[in-house]
C-alpha cells in the first residue's frame, strides 16, 4: 500500500501537467462527486453516533472517508497546477486551497487531542466530543465548500488552464 | 519509536512511545498534508531548485510511510488474535456467541471511520471517589462504572471487573491513567467496573512515573501491602459493594495495566494459592484475568525480603509460580515495541502459563508501545476491545 501511495503521489505531483490532459467535464464530475462524498461523510458521521453503523454501512463509510480524503487532496493539487492565479477567482481558489490544508492540519490536531482526552477525567464529555466533531466536520464541510466553489468557477474560462 | 519503542534510547522516549503508535494514523494524514502544503508554498522553486522540491517529497513520503506501518500491521494482529482464541476456546468460538449478544459487540475488529469518530458510548452511571479503606495513614477510594439498563439484559450480566491502575507500583491512580473510556465501554456492555486505588510505594523511584499521583495513597509500602489492599477491597465488595452496585459475585475478573497487571495476575491466579488464602475473599468466583503489558513477577526490591532470603515470598508474587490448571483463562495485551515490559518476557509468560494448564491468549500488537490502549478507537484499541468483549463473554459461561 505504501508503494502505491508513493507512486500515486509521484505521478500526480511530478508529471501532472504532462500526462493528464484533463477536460472540464471530468473536473466537473470530480467536483460533483467530491461534493456528494463530503456531505455524505458528514451525514454518516451523524448516523454513526445516533444509530450506530452495521458492518456493511460502516465498511462503506470507512472506504468513503479514505477515498474522499485522497480526492480532496487531489483537487488541491489539481487547482495548484491548473488555476490561473493572476485572475481574481483563481487567486481565491488558490487561497481556499491553502485554507483547506491549514484546516486539515488543525482538524487532525483537534482529533488527536479529542481522542486522547476521552480518557481525561478533568475534561467534560462535551469538550471531548466537541474537539472530535469540530475536527471531523471542519474537514468535510470545508471540502464540500472547496469542491462547490471549484464547480461554480469552472465556467469561467479565464480561471483555468484546461480546455 | 515504532520499531524499537523506548527500549533503545531510554529516558524520555519511554514516555513518548506511549503516544506514537496509537496516533500514527492521524500523524500519517498530518505528514501528507504538511508535505502538500510545503510543496504548494515552494511551487515557484520547482523550476529553479528542483532538488529542494523533490527532497521535501521524499522526506514527507518516508515519514508518512513509517506512520503507516502500524495500520498496515492490523490484519496481522487480527489473524494472530483469532489463532490465540481458536487455541483457547476451540475453532467454533465465534459461533458460540448468540447473535442477540453479538449485536452489542463491535461488528468488526476495525472500522476506519470509528478511528476518527470514536466508539459510541452507551448510557452508564459513574460513581466517583467511594471510600473503601482508611488506615496506615492512607485513604483508598474507587470509582465504579455500571450500566443504566438492567445488567441481566446485557452481555456482561453484572459481572464484576476489578480494574487496577498502572504506575510502576509507586505512582498513578484511578481514573485518567486507568483508561476511563475502556471502563465506560465495558459498563455499557453490562459489566460493573471497579477502578480501585491501592497504597503506593513512596520510597521507590522510577524514570517514567505517572503524573498526578495523589498524596493520600503514598506510604512506606511493599507489594505485599498493595495486594493486601486489593484483598481488603474484595472483602468489602463481597460484603457490601456488589449488592450496592448490582455486581455479580459469581463472575469476577481481575484486570490491570502494567504494575496493575502484575497485581491483577496475583489476584486472579493467586486467589487459590495457599500463601494468599486469607488475602482475597473466597466468596467470589474468578472467571478471568486480563493483564495488559504485565511484568511477570515483582521486582525483588519491592518485596519485604529478596528471593534468596525468602524464595516462598518471591514465588507468591511470581505469576507463573501462582498458576495452576484450576485458574481461569488469561487475556494479555502486549505491544511488540514496548520499552518498559518487553515482548520477549511476555511471550515467555504466555508459554509458561499454558505449560501450567492455564488457557492463555496473548494479543500481540506490532509497533505498539507501553499503554497503547489509551485511545480506544485507534487501530490498536479497536482490535483490543473486539477481542476483550468476546473473551469476557466466553469466559463467563465456563464453570
Amino acid at each position: 500500500m505504501n508503494c502505491y501511495i508513493i507512486l500515486i503521489y509521484i505521478v500526480i505531483i511530478k508529471k501532472f501537467e504532462d500526462i493528464m490532459i484533463i477536460r472540464k467535464k471530468y473536473v466537473k464530475y470530480l467536483c460533483m462527486i467530491l461534493l456528494i462524498m463530503n456531505l455524505l461523510s458528514v451525514l454518516l458521521s451523524i448516523l454513526h453516533y445516533f444509530i450506530g453503523l452495521n458492518i456493511i454501512v460502516g465498511s462503506l463509510f470507512s472506504i468513503l472517508i479514505v477515498v474522499s480524503w485522497f480526492l480532496n487532496i487531489a483537487l488541491i493539487i489539481f487547482t495548484e497546477y491548473k488555476v490561473v492565479k493572476s485572475s481574481p477567482t483563481g487567486k481565491k481558489i488558490n487561497r481556499l486551497g491553502y485554507g483547506f490544508l491549514a484546516v486539515q492540519i488543525v482538524a487532525i490536531l483537534l482529533l488527536v487531542g479529542g481522542l486522547f482526552l476521552l480518557n481525561a477525567s478533568w475534561f467534560t464529555p462535551l469538550l471531548q466530543y466537541s474537539l472530535i466533531l469540530i475536527g471531523f466536520f471542519s474537514f468535510f464541510v470545508y471540502g464540500a465548500i472547496f469542491s462547490y466553489f471549484n464547480l461554480k468557477a469552472l465556467d469561467l474560462r479565464e480561471v483555468w488552464k484546461i480546455e | 519509536m515504532l520499531f524499537f519503542g523506548g527500549r533503545a534510547l531510554k529516558g524520555i522516549t519511554i514516555v513518548i512511545e506511549e503516544f506514537v503508535a496509537q496516533s500514527s494514523v492521524l500523524m500519517l494524514a498530518l505528514c501528507i498534508t504538511v508535505t502538500i502544503l510545503l510543496l504548494k508554498l515552494l511551487a515557484s522553486r520547482r523550476i529553479n531548485h528542483p532538488k529542494q522540491y523533490y527532497v521535501i517529497i521524499l522526506i514527507g513520503l518516508t515519514i508518512s510511510g513509517f506512520n503507516a506501518v502500524s495500520l498496515l500491521a492490523t490484519p496481522y494482529t487480527i489473524i494472530n488474535a483469532n489463532q490465540e482464541f481458536d487455541e483457547a476456546f476451540g475453532l467454533n468460538w465465534e459461533n458460540s456467541i448468540p447473535s442477540n449478544v453479538q449485536n452489542y459487540f463491535l461488528p468488526t475488529p476495525y472500522f476506519f471511520s470509528s478511528h476518527f469518530l470514536s466508539i459510541p458510548e452507551r448510557e452508564i452511571t459513574v460513581d466517583t471517589d467511594v471510600l473503601f479503606y482508611t488506615g496506615e495513614n492512607i485513604t483508598l477510594y474507587f470509582d465504579v462504572y455500571r450500566p443504566i439498563m438492567p445488567a441481566s439484559q446485557l452481555p456482561g450480566n453484572g459481572s464484576i471487573i476489578i480494574n487496577l491502575h498502572p504506575g510502576a507500583w509507586m505512582s498513578g491512580g484511578k481514573g485518567t491513567w486507568n483508561m476511563i473510556s475502556t471502563s465506560k465501554y465495558l459498563a455499557g456492555q453490562g459489566y460493573v467496573v471497579f477502578d480501585i486505588e491501592y497504597g503506593l510505594i513512596d520510597w521507590f523511584e522510577y524514570g517514567a512515573e505517572a503524573p498526578d499521583t495523589p498524596e493520600y495513597v503514598m506510604g512506606n509500602f511493599t507489594i505485599e501491602d498493595q495486594v493486601r489492599h486489593i484483598g481488603i477491597f474484595t472483602n468489602r465488595c463481597v460484603s457490601e459493594f456488589a449488592a450496592t452496585y448490582g455486581g455479580n459475585l459469581d463472575s469476577v475478573y481481575f484486570m490491570g495495566r502494567s504494575a496493575g497487571a502484575h497485581l491483577a495476575g496475583v489476584g486472579g491466579l493467586g486467589y487459590n494459592y495457599d500463601f494468599h488464602n486469607t488475602t482475597f475473599n473466597p466468596n467470589m468466583t474468578i472467571k478471568g484475568v486480563i493483564p495488559l503489558y504485565p511484568p511477570s513477577a515483582a521486582p525483588e526490591l519491592l518485596l519485604k525480603e529478596n528471593r534468596t532470603e525468602n524464595p516462598d515470598l518471591y514465588n507468591a508474587y511470581d505469576l507463573v509460580h501462582l498458576a495452576d490448571p484450576q485458574d481461569p483463562p488469561v487475556l494479555i495485551f502486549q505491544g511488540t515495541s514496548d520499552g518498559q515490559v518487553w515482548i520477549e518476557s511476555v511471550e515467555v509468560l504466555d508459554e509458561d502459563l499454558e505449560a501450567k494448564g492455564v488457557a492463555c491468549c496473548l494479543l500481540k500488537f506490532p509497533f505498539a508501545g507501553h499503554a497503547n490502549d489509551f485511545v480506544l478507537s485507534s487501530n490498536i484499541g479497536q482490535v483490543w476491545v473486539y477481542y476483550l468483549e468476546r473473551f469476557l463473554y466466553l469466559t463467563q459461561t465456563i464453570s
